[in-house]
């Protein structure tokens, strides 16, 4: 562990895939610009099928803390939240309900702790800290579960716009890859066993 | 030659329950020499091209195994006195695709080693149990081993580690990833002898199939190049162009039926639309797993057998083993790309045997693989493992 640093959304960098091969880092300001635009645009052009669009503000703003946008693309620029009501319509009906529940008790939550009426209207920190105290129920749980999966899988599922998550850990949707594949498998080659 | 059709109300030689690992083979030996046989498959038959590197349906939502999601429930219990529940997902998960799990399995291709065969004599019984050894050799069945290798193609490199092999594997290995330098490094330090893994992958172009690409999504999903020798691209094709064998897809058998005399004459099957259908047959030869198999046994017990076929020993669903592991993870301080190649590429085999009186019998296989598979969502589930937040900033 010495040798990583724990950075922003150490989670991820974590994860194997090495951040300083990152597309994200270079190319950053390209990316950025096009998460942008092409989140604006979606929130414009898109329906929700499942979801309202008060409840999906909601769910965003919590994917939105999971995965934050800083100086790279999030939870919201991936469209995490398309993935997240496409789900609940299709291989996932059977959380929609408990979600909501979830979700409703979170907003009870935040009127009891801050007089507000919704999580989305609260600052960064104050979602924060929500989110730490019901860490450890089955509604966090599915919010990380769905929200990491959005970021992850094919763009085709709704999240992942323009390969968002996939930038920003470095991961190349490639199909043909050849040796060396790592650092190990590169110094056995040069030094042998 | 073109696949045969056969009407199911005449009698062919053979029908066989399944396409994988097992089926495939049966329909492949048994229609070159001649015989009629229907092979009845519950999934697709998907080919190379419908495999896609799509990490959220294959490893989230049972694109191959199938399970609740997929329309087919399963209900599982822990304990003959629990009530077997309805699960989500699929907790017998076998691929549901002509070639079955040799499909999307991670192409590991260890033989057994000798003392499988015999290991009760060698080691001793254990009282309380039925432990026993098998009624033939490692020697008998070493031909059929090597049969298998050439003709399906498997990659590895012999060597004393290996059981005893008449001839040598048809590819080299695969080369090595990071995580088996890691494992042979460390393991030829402490004086064991790793070696490289023999896996049902081609490293080079064999029998008209190319070489595997390193694509990365190869366990758990289906090979886009045809480079993991599944009998869906090995045995399957063989069997259907001779002529012989007809493969019926989107079949799942209900029942095997018995005429008076005792032996299996019908298979009883739905096709995908809920329509039932029978097919005659001079012999049943069911291939469908070490779970479906028994299950079939004990769906077409009848008057004359009412503890399910081919159960007068009582033994029919007893003493399943499946694919025990377990596993310790650790973080390096360089890359690893788990998502880069094959599972798995080398193995230690020096604790294959363990003597007894150290507390238990058999022993197994050590590999080093990402537990991830490397892949991106399964990667950044497991975030914050070792140390951390496992969410936010």
């Amino acid at each position: 562990m010495n040798d990583i640093q724990l950075s922003r959304r150490a989670f991820l960098r974590q994860t194997g895939i090495a951040a300083r091969n990152s597309l994200i880092v270079l190319s950053l300001p390209a990316i950025m610009s096009s998460s942008a635009a092409a989140s604006e645009a979606m929130l414009e052009n898109s329906a929700f099928k499942i979801l309202g669009s008060e409840e999906a503000r909601e769910f965003a703003a919590i994917a939105a803390r999971i995965i934050p946008t800083d100086e790279t693309p999030g939870a919201t620029e991936a469209g995490v939240i398309y993935f997240i009501d496409n789900v609940l319509g299709t291989s996932r009906t059977e959380v929609l309900a408990p979600m909501r529940e979830g979700l409703a008790a979170l907003q009870a939550d935040v009127q009891n702790a801050h007089g507000s009426a919704s999580f989305s209207a609260l600052t960064p920190e104050q979602q924060d800290a929500l989110l730490v105290s019901i860490e450890d129920t089955e509604f966090f749980g599915t919010m990380r579960y769905m929200t990491i999966a959005g970021m992850f899988s094919l763009p085709e599922y709704g999240g992942n716009r323009d390969y968002a998550g996939w930038n920003l850990i470095g991961f190349e949707h490639r199909h043909v890859w050849e040796p060396p594949f790592g650092f190990y498998d590169a110094d056995y080659m040069a030094k042998g066993e | 030659m073109a696949q045969a059709s056969f009407p199911t109300r005449e009698e062919v030689d053979f029908v066989i329950v399944g396409s994988g690992a097992a089926g495939g083979i049966m329909a492949r030996e048994l229609s070159t020499a001649g015989f009629s046989v229907v092979v009845l498959e519950q999934g697709p038959y998907l080919q190379p091209g419908d495999f896609r590197h799509d990490e959220w349906s294959y490893t989230q939502n049972e694109e191959l195994v199938w399970g609740s999601r997929k329309g087919h429930p399963q209900t599982f219990r822990r304990y003959e006195h629990e009530k077997a529940e309805l699960v989500d997902g699929a907790p017998l998960g076998y691929a549901h695709n002509v070639g079955g799990s040799s499909v999307h399995f991670s192409g590991n291709f260890w033989r057994l080693h000798p003392i499988d065969f015999n290991e009760a004599s060698v080691r001793g019984t254990i009282a309380g149990t039925n432990f026993a050894d098998w009624p033939i050799t490692y020697d008998e069945l070493e031909p059929y081993y090597t049969k298998v290798d050439w003709e399906i193609g498997v990659s590895g490199l012999a060597g004393p580690w290996d059981p005893p092999r008449s001839r040598d594997y048809p590819c080299p290995p695969m080369p090595v990833k990071s995580a088996g330098v890691l494992l042979e490094r460390a393991g030829k330090a402490m004086g064991y002898t790793p070696f490289p893994a023999p896996v049902a992958i081609l490293s080079k172009p064999f029998n008209g199939r190319p070489a595997c690409i390193h694509c990365g999504f190869c366990n758990g999903f289906g090979c886009e190049v045809a480079a993991k020798s599944s009998t869906a691209v090995t045995m399957i094709p063989q069997a259907l162009a001779t002529g012989n064998c007809e493969l019926r897809t989107g079949c799942t058998v209900a029942r095997v039926n018995t005429e008076e005399n005792g032996r299996a004459n019908e298979v009883v099957y739905w096709e995908e639309d809920g329509t039932e259908q029978a097919q005659k047959a001079k012999a049943v030869v069911l291939c469908a797993n070490g779970a479906e198999t028994p299950r079939l046994l004990f769906l077409s017990a009848s008057a004359q057998f009412p503890d399910g076929l081919a159960n007068s020993s009582g033994m029919v669903g007893k003493n399943l083993m499946f694919n025990g592991s377990s596993n310790a993870a650790g973080l390096f301080p360089e890359e690893i790309n788990g998502h880069k190649s094959i599972a798995t590429t080398r193995v230690i085999h020096d604790f294959y045997t363990i003597d007894p009186k150290h507390g238990f019998y058999g022993g197994g296989g050590i590999d080093s693989r990402s537990l991830t598979r490397g892949l991106p969502m399964a990667a950044a589930m497991r975030g914050g493992t070792f140390s951390g937040a496992s969410w936010g900033s």
